[in-house]
């Protein structure tokens, strides 16, 4: 037995079968029309995610890293050092300002200056703090985790955190010059053509609006100028553009292709469930032959 | 000259005046209860009724006489949450000063629970954003600058929005000409209920097809990764830690599950140590379920034992993005402190892990984007070596970090798991066998009844169109 196996008798993984199969049906209803099931089923999922959600902060987060240890030793903020500080009060200040100016916004707005417009101010700090932070992260994460690594595989050079990544890599070894090259053109062509394509409208339809900067309007320039390097340049990056163009109607079709099948996928493992989970558990076949008895 | 004040921006206007002179705001729904105050509003349910059977006027929803109108009409809308009718009314009837606006002003933004569920008006963000942004500005001028689109747009916003999100308990379907309008132009054919029923019975057939189908075959075609991640799993030693990042819950469990599950179970095979955490609240739940399915699976077959000393629950670790570089940094202090796992801890020792650094992560994620923030976040800090297990959406995205060599495997939907699991027959129960071989062969089967229902949609669709 590990932390991980099922602690729950038999019978009480059938009921939670067959109040699945209950709840999923109510909302299944739906596919009918709207109705008072299908919303209860909607209000059940939401009400018990949400309370799940509140339980789980407490006891993994709340509880264990922030108040067990200020409550543990109240006056640590006059004697603990920075790191404590910075670890346990700053996060309950932050959190507690960030949780009354929640509240406050729940409530109207007041027509006079006073607490309550102070409180929706300093609560500004704490989401200031996430979403710098969260930016900052996000940024130097792409750069440091995407950028960067895509481009020098792409262009083959030796990178120091690829390298290190592991020693079995056959699957890099397959990214041949060919794939390389490949790489590089349409993601070439794709940004020349979101950046000095023409802004097409749909289905053959003038365009809404030219980019000052198109492509043709160069080309056009270029010729009635007779400048053969420039006419010759526009003339390779607009075909490049219009390789990006089809590149990016063929990777919106393979996203769709994979896409239809992930959601089949959820689409039979539900039906499985209907048809051969559920159907198998001994509370079913209980109910059933209870049911079965009752209408002989 | 008599004036009228505008309810929105409060300036005067001619008496007569169908609209507002400064802002535009509709006033002849306004001056309505005042003006005719001896009518009920019977007289506007026969208004309601006249309109299911013919189109109506032009001037129908300025009016205001449609309640179904009148429930979409970004004007209403913007008092959300919508308070009851008589309220409604009640603030239009005693009209003197600030009526509709003071009403919508004093609303809390959150009544009760049903809220949540309440569909949003996307007339009312437009509108919302100015107002929360500038406080210089009054909410009335606010309301109505932000709200520079047309009629025509609005009225096609409308039936965009009235098709497609779900009305509220106990109201009524919108059946009025306004929605009913793109299916008469052919446009609404993927809401035909029809082709909904075909499609349904298309899978429930191959299910109970691909269930009397003998296990066997070909199977799924393998993608590049798939076989990569297999060697370097069966490469590993025993006790090796191995750090498991849960990024699924329950809404994709259907199709991850049958991708997770075969890669944890050869990693409880190789007897591996996994430390699971997860970023989503529904993820250590889902895990505990798929991980105890695997123990079963591994224990019966092949008689191995699984002990508590191979799976450590590290629990949920909130805070996204900017959370995550300190799992790569010190992943012992990041992981949660459950008092139901303290004692494993301590027992095994994670603090190790941070002086080591796990031999392989698992990213088993539905999205894309949680393995890529895995790649950007946390593998550039420990180097670590990385197998992706994803959805069959995400695996196109991923494609190019396995070329890199940043992803060492890459496993991904139902025919990457499937597939896998052909790698592991030998240590697998006879029922888990079947289960697998049902999917996956209603999955074949199934793709070609959902290529045959698009085919036969975009053929009725064109029929249809044509025809009108």
């Amino acid at each position: 037995m590990s932390p991980f196996s099922s602690g729950l008798p038999a019978a009480m993984q059938d009921a939670g079968l067959v109040l699945g199969l209950f709840i999923s049906l109510t909302i299944a209803s739906y596919l009918i029309r709207d109705n008072f099931l299908a919303r209860l089923g909607q209000y059940i999922l939401v009400g018990a995610g949400l309370g799940y959600i509140a339980v789980l902060a407490w006891r993994n987060v709340l509880w264990p890293r922030l108040f067990a240890p200020v409550i543990s030793d109240p006056m640590s903020w006059l004697t603990a050092p920075e790191a404590t500080l910075l670890k346990s009060w700053l996060p309950l200040i932050l959190g507690l300002l960030m949780w009354a100016g929640g509240v406050e916004l729940l409530r109207r707005r007041p027509k006079e200056p006073g607490g309550s417009q102070l409180l929706r101010l300093l609560a500004v700090v704490p989401a200031a703090v996430l979403v710098g932070v969260g930016l900052g992260v996000g940024a130097s994460g792409a750069v440091q985790g995407t950028l960067w690594p895509q481009l020098a595989a792409a262009l083959q050079t030796p990178l120091a955190a690829v390298a290190t990544a592991g020693d079995a890599r056959p699957a890099a070894e397959e990214a041949t010059w060919l794939v390389r090259f490949i790489t590089l053109l349409i993601t070439g062509g794709v940004l020349i053509h979101l950046q000095l394509g023409r802004a097409s409208g749909a289905s053959g339809r003038p365009p809404a609006q030219r980019r000052p900067s198109g492509l043709k309007d160069s080309e056009t320039a270029a010729q009635k100028h007779d400048i053969p390097y420039r006419t010759l340049t526009v003339k390779i990056l607009h075909v490049w553009g219009g390789i990006g163009r089809r590149a990016l109607w063929l990777a919106a079709g393979i996203v769709f292709a994979r896409l239809a099948a992930a959601r089949f996928s959820l689409a039979l493992a539900r039906l499985d469930y209907f048809l051969f989970e559920v159907p198998r558990s001994e509370l079913w076949q209980i109910l059933w032959a209870a049911v079965r008895g009752a209408g002989s | 000259m008599a004036k009228s004040d505008c309810p929105h921006c409060g300036l005067s206007n001619p008496i007569d005046a169908q609209f507002c002179v400064h802002c535009g705001t509709i006033l002849a729904r306004a001056q309505l209860p005042s003006a005719h105050a001896g009518e009920t509003t019977d007289e506007a349910g026969a208004g309601a009724a006249d309109q299911e059977e013919a189109p109506p006027p032009a001037n129908a929803e300025e009016t205001g006489n449609h309640p179904d109108a009148r429930a979409s009409d970004p004007t209403y809308a913007r008092t959300w949450p919508h308070s009851s009718g008589e309220e409604e009314d009640g603030g239009e009837v005693s009209g003197e000063g600030e009526p509709q606006i003071a009403a919508s002003q004093t609303d809390p933004l959150l009544t009760d629970l049903g809220g949540l569920l309440e569909p949003a008006d996307p007339m009312a963000f437009a509108s919302s954003g100015p107002r929360e942004s500038d406080p210089s500005r009054s909410p009335s001028q606010s309301l109505t600058s932000g709200l520079n689109v047309s009629e025509e747009e609005r009225r096609q916003l409308r039936q965009l929005y009235a098709e497609d999100l779900p009305t509220a308990v106990g109201a009524n379907p919108d059946m009025g000409p306004t929605t009913a309008e793109p299916a008469v132009g052919g446009s609404g054919l993927q809401r035909q209920p029809w082709l909904e029923w075909i499609l349904l019975l298309g899978l429930t057939g191959a299910l109970l097809w691909g269930s009397q189908t003998p296990t066997g075959g070909n199977g799924p075609h393998t993608l590049p990764g798939l076989e990569q991640a297999h060697q370097h799993i069966d490469s590993l030693t025993p006790n090796s830690p191995i750090l498991v990042y849960w990024a699924y819950d329950a809404a994709t469990a259907g199709e991850m599950d049958l991708v997770a599950q075969p890669v944890i179970e050869h990693l409880l095979h190789k007897r591996t140590t996994l430390i699971v955490v997860s970023q989503l609240p529904g993820g250590p739940a889902v895990a505990r379920r798929v991980i105890a399915k695997a123990e079963e699976s591994v224990r019966r077959p092949a008689r191995a034992q699984v002990t508590a000393n191979q799976i450590i629950e590290g629990g949920f670790i909130p805070g996204g993005a900017a959370s995550l570089p300190l799992l790569g940094v010190a992943p012992s202090r990041t992981l949660p402190v459950d008092p139901g796992w303290v004692e494993l801890r301590e027992r095994f020792s994670l603090a190790g892990l941070t002086e080591t650094g796990p031999v392989l992560t698992l990213v088993i994620a539905a999205r894309a984007e949680d393995v890529r923030r895995w790649l950007e976040q946390v593998q550039p800090i420990n180097d670590g070596t990385v197998i992706a297990v994803t959805s069959a959406v995400a695996d196109p995205a991923l494609r190019p970090y396995l070329h890199s060599g940043q992803l060492v495997g890459l496993v991904s939907g139902w025919d990457g798991g499937s597939a896998y699991f052909r790698r592991l027959e030998r240590t697998r129960s006879i029922a888990e066998q079947v289960r697998t071989s049902r999917l996956t062969n209603g999955q074949n089967w199934g793709i070609g009844i959902l290529l045959f229902v698009i085919l036969l949609g975009n053929v009725a669709g064109l029929t249809e169109r044509r025809l009108t």
